[in-house]
């Protein structure tokens, strides 16, 4: 009987698997095409054959909902080539291939964007959405797929959980809780969903309480954080294949300590609202219509008053922006021909204040002097782009070809200039780019069990609100005070990948690839004298503008492995690397502490590049899967391919290993306890910031005991 | 059109990226310093005397022209905009990287300043600076980092940073050892006898420009040239006027008569050599 049962199992998976390939592996499309009440594919892993000529990856809620997730980006830095900058507990902004901040494109539900407040990152886009509404993660690799706006190194889609339709009236509950120590970290999240065929809904609340953590070096650091949030959502169905859907989010996150900054976050609310609606099999060719609009804003507040250095001087700083756009996308199906073309928009504002308050005792009186400045006023961002995308199966060859062309335009309402000796620096505000991105893929079966994947593409990429307009804010990772540049050209990312992939039922899944990118007008900083403008940020060194240098090359390769997910036993590897060149950059040369000349060096290393990685997760089932212990080995390799120019300091490698039990007694409960940094390791990753007026390094939690519970019915 | 030569130059970028993959491996780390030109280099060598003598902190040693028995505890201030006339009646003003420098007793490395200018060749006659900071530059929260954003001077006193603090202690006649703040800065002018910040009506720039006899030189193509600023400190308190801690007492910040004779006694408190 059991063995019938098992095979009963092993067929159902290989039916769902072949499922997945055919509907889910089809990145950002599947609720396009797959109608949302047929099947919950969240209980299955994807295994089978991906039709993507791209590197593309699909995390599902049940891969991250057992683990203790403080935060997204802190999350996807398990990922092969992902890592991520730590500058406090959360608000961990993910590098993919080298690529960071605006260069990669991170949206919530194929288009929702946010625009982060605060200008040192404290909150990047994925620090606005918490992994408990997170129905799965999808990551693609380079600037191939361009209907979700302008991208240059990486897109990251966030699904959050939207309402769904039921063939017949439900309502399902969910619970979490979970338990960290070291940080005596606590999270709990309940959510409610039902509805019928007409009408559906969601809803959901959590919070999240973290104090602050020892690394493995006994040092505690100020990492604590509070975030609440809440959710709701309602669809409804116009006749069988029209369906809108609208949600609504509220994330709030309270007294954010981050040690490498020179400031904490106070206060960050963010509210963000979308209508979709997706009109499905509309004729024999027209098959859907989207629309999507979107509104998002975030109001953020920090300030140093906890740090040494508001006893002479305070600063806090205010922050509002705005995010509001749309998209409309239709599909066409003739044949072999699938076409799909459409237009999209973003509008961003921001505006942002700086209060510094210096105190002074002097010949026994008390004096006070306050400043104020903008760090950004009414800034704005305006992007409208068209977007089409061709796919044909020609001769056994998976043919894909994608255009986008974009409109950009930014203004701001600064008073503030700076031109000096005939040069301007800050002057300008206006500028306007029509931008042109392409793609050309294809997927070629070599043999029963081996694929060729190849892509060229470029992808251009107009300069942030904050590359053009900020001033004087440490927004990078050198603790200098950035000044923007108004006439910033945009970025473009000539990339091209290789990867091949060997898919057997029964030996697992190999993929080995490469990339290749020329990037021209690299945005990066470059030091500006004092004598020109000097730093308003106690710690900042000095004053580095955004400009674009000529150009720079990245390259890389990664490997993983994923066994069968039908065996008993599971294994996980993957290695990557990434290595980045600036032909020709600019050192300054310092002695007795000061600038007293200046070098090329060639060849220099580009800053905040990873070093090589590699991981090892093992894992069995016992009694078909209802307790799992899982080990998990990472191993680092120390990164010593530094950047002169920009005064990078080398980090040192490391391994570290995590344990974890899973545990389902009853259908309706599962149960998770692990180990993370089993040996107390005293790290750090690469990317970690300094800890603000030093050169010590923010280190990595040390060992961390936890335990979730999750209740669903 | 913009389009096609967009697509053509995407086209170029391509097949450059192969080319450019192959010799990526081949290449060498280099670095390139940029060649010289006719110009050379200066260096100022600072140090504070009393009498001739070196400066010794804490010891009440020193008796000014007034008689008054005082030590000094720090010796601090800002010059700026370093001037070098050339004998041609051209100037090099020292700026390209910066301009406002940083003067600590206390702080080794703020006493040799290695100028990042080039200095063109040519004979020069003379050398000057501003004692302290101009109006146009002096300006509040323009530094955030200590030791330089200790020397703030309140917003309601005239704003921006104090150009000098010597502060130290003086015996009073009463043979009693008081402190003494010798601070320079923007003075203010004040109705009535009180130094209460609500009757300032208007503010005093008390920068100056320091002239430095004897500071004639050649600068050769590739020459270093290492020049010793002395700053002399009781002279301060001498020359044209005597400064007498009894009578001014020990803060002067919100007294602009003080500052004023302070002001007038520095023409001559530095003086310059050349070291070989």
């Amino acid at each position: 009987m059991d063995n019938f049962i098992r095979k009963v199992n092993r067929v159902a998976c290989y039916i769902i698997a072949v499922y997945f390939i055919i509907g889910i592996q089809q990145p950002l499309t599947a609720q396009d095409t797959i109608p949302r009440d047929t099947l919950q594919l969240n209980e299955v892993e994807v295994f089978g054959k991906s039709v993507n000529f791209f590197p593309y990856t699909v995390i599902p809620a049940k891969t991250f909902e057992f683990e203790p997730v403080r935060d997204i980006g802190d999350f996807l830095r398990g990922e092969t080539n992902i890592s991520g900058i730590r500058k406090g507990g959360v608000g961990i902004d993910p590098v993919v291939r080298g690529f960071k901040y605006n260069q990669v494109t991170v949206l919530l539900n194929d288009g929702v964007k946010i625009e982060g407040g605060c200008p040192n990152r404290m909150d990047p886009v994925a620090s606005h959405v918490e992994s408990e509404n997170v129905e799965k993660v999808e990551i693609i690799k380079g600037p191939y797929v361009l209907k979700y706006g302008p991208v240059l190194g990486a897109l990251i889609n966030l699904t959050t959980v939207l309402p769904h339709p039921y063939t017949k009236p439900e309502v399902h509950c969910e619970a979490l809780f979970g338990f960290e120590s070291n940080w005596n970290g606590q999270r709990e999240h309940i959510a409610l969903s039902g509805g019928n065929d007409k009408v559906f809904f969601n809803l959901s609340c959590g919070y999240k309480g973290y104090g602050s953590y020892t690394a493995g070096n006994d040092v505690l650091y100020n990492t604590s954080f509070i975030k609440s949030y809440g959710t709701a959502g309602f669809g409804f169905m116009i006749k069988r294949n029209h369906k809108f859907i609208l949600s609504y989010t509220y994330d709030q996150g309270n007294d954010v300590g981050y040690p490498a900054l020179p400031m904490d976050e106070r206060l960050d609310q963010t509210h963000v609202a979308s209508l979709n609606y997706l009109g499905q099999n509309i004729s024999k060719t027209w098959q859907s219509v989207e629309f999507q609009g979107y509104f998002s804003s975030v109001h953020h507040v920090m300030d140093n008053l906890n740090r040494p250095a508001s006893k002479t001087m305070q600063a806090v700083t205010t922050v509002d922006a705005w995010n509001g756009g749309g998209k409309l996308t239709g599909s066409l199906q003739s044949g072999i021909h699938k076409f799909q073309a459409g237009f999209d928009f973003e509008h961003i504002f921001k505006n942002g204040e700086k209060k510094m308050t210096m105190k002074m005792v002097m010949e026994g009186d008390t004096f006070t002097s306050v400043k104020y400045a903008n760090v950004w006023l009414d800034a704005i961002y305006n992007n409208a782009g068209a977007f089409a995308e061709y796919t044909v199966p020609l001769k056994g060859i998976e043919f894909t070809a994608a255009l986008r062309f974009d409109y950009n335009q930014a203004t701001s309402r600064d008073t503030f200039k700076l031109v000096k000796d005939g040069i301007s620096y800050f002057d300008d505000l206006n500028s306007n780019f029509f931008n042109i991105s392409f793609s050309l893929g294809i997927k070629k079966q070599l043999a029963s069990w081996l694929y060729l994947s190849a892509a060229v593409g470029r992808g251009t990429r107009s300069p942030s609100v904050l590359e053009r307009f900020i001033k004087l804010m440490p927004v990078q990772y050198d603790s200098y005070d950035y000044l923007g540049n108004p006439q910033l050209k945009p970025e473009k990312n000539y990339q091209a990948d290789v990867a091949f992939e060997f898919i057997h039922p029964n030996i697992g899944n190999l993929s080995v690839g490469g990339f290749f990118s020329l990037i021209t007008d690299y945005i990066i900083g470059k030091v500006l004298p004092p004598s020109v403008i000097k730093p308003s940020t106690q710690g900042a060194p000095g004053v580095k503008q955004y400009s674009n240098t000529d150009l720079v090359y990245l390259t890389g390769f990664e490997v993983t492995y994923r066994s069968p997910t039908v065996k008993k036993w599971g294994l996980r590897a993957s290695v990557a690397a990434t290595y980045g060149i600036e032909p020709e950059a600019v050192k300054y040369i310092i002695s007795d502490g000061q600038v007293v000349g200046e070098e090329t060096v060639k060849n220099d290393p580009l800053p905040e590049i990873p070093p090589l990685e590699g991981s090892l997760q093992f894992s069995y089932k016992f009694f078909r899967g209802k307790l799992v212990p899982c080990a998990t080995v990472r191993m680092v390799s120390a990164q010593n391919r530094i950047s002169q120019a920009y005064g990078e300091l080398k980090t040192p490698g490391f391994i570290t290993a995590a344990f974890s039990v899973t545990c389902v007694p009853v259908k309706y409960i599962s149960l998770v306890a692990g180990i993370e940094n089993i040996f107390n390791t005293s790290y750090y990753e690469h990317l970690n910031r300094r800890i603000v007026g030093s050169t010590e390094r923010l280190y990595e939690p040390g060992r961390v005991f936890y335990l979730t519970v999750i209740f669903k019915i | 059109m913009k389009m096609v030569k967009d697509s053509f130059r995407s086209g170029i970028a391509i097949l450059l990226l192969i080319v450019i993959s192959s010799q990526i491996s081949s290449c060498k780390k280099d670095n390139d310093s940029d060649p010289a030109k006719t110009s050379g280099k200066i260096i100022f060598s600072i140090e504070h005397k009393v009498g001739g003598q070196f400066l010794k902190e804490n010891e009440l040693i020193y008796i000014n022209a007034a008689e008054n028995e005082y030590l000094i505890t720090e010796v601090k201030y800002f010059i700026s905009d370093i001037t070098f006339y050339h004998s041609y009646g051209s100037r090099k003003v020292i700026g390209e990287w910066k301009d406002i420098y940083y003067v600590d007793e206390n702080i080794t490395e703020t006493k040799t300043i290695r100028f990042y200018d080039d200095i063109p060749t040519g004979i020069y006659d003379s050398i000057t600076f501003i004692f302290g900071i101009s109006e146009e530059k002096n300006k509040s929260f323009m530094f955030v980092n200590p030791p330089e954003v200790n020397m703030f001077w309140p917003e309601v006193l005239g704003g921006g940073y104090h150009y000098m603090m010597i502060n130290g202690k003086w015996k009073d006649t009463a043979d009693v050892i008081q402190p003494f703040n010798f601070h320079l800065g923007i003075g203010q002018l004040y109705y009535g006898s009180t130094y209460d910040v609500d009757s300032i009506y208007a503010f005093v720039q008390n920068y100056f420009t320091v002239h430095l006899p004897g500071s004639a030189f050649t600068m050769n193509d590739q020459d270093t040239i290492e020049f010793r600023l002395s700053m002399n400190v009781e002279k301060w308190f001498e020359n044209p006027h005597i400064f007498d801690f009894n009578y001014w007492g020990g803060a002067i910040m919100q007294n602009q008569q003080a500052m004023q004779t302070a002001k007038e006694n520095g023409w001559n408190v530095f003086s310059i050599s050349r070291l070989p």
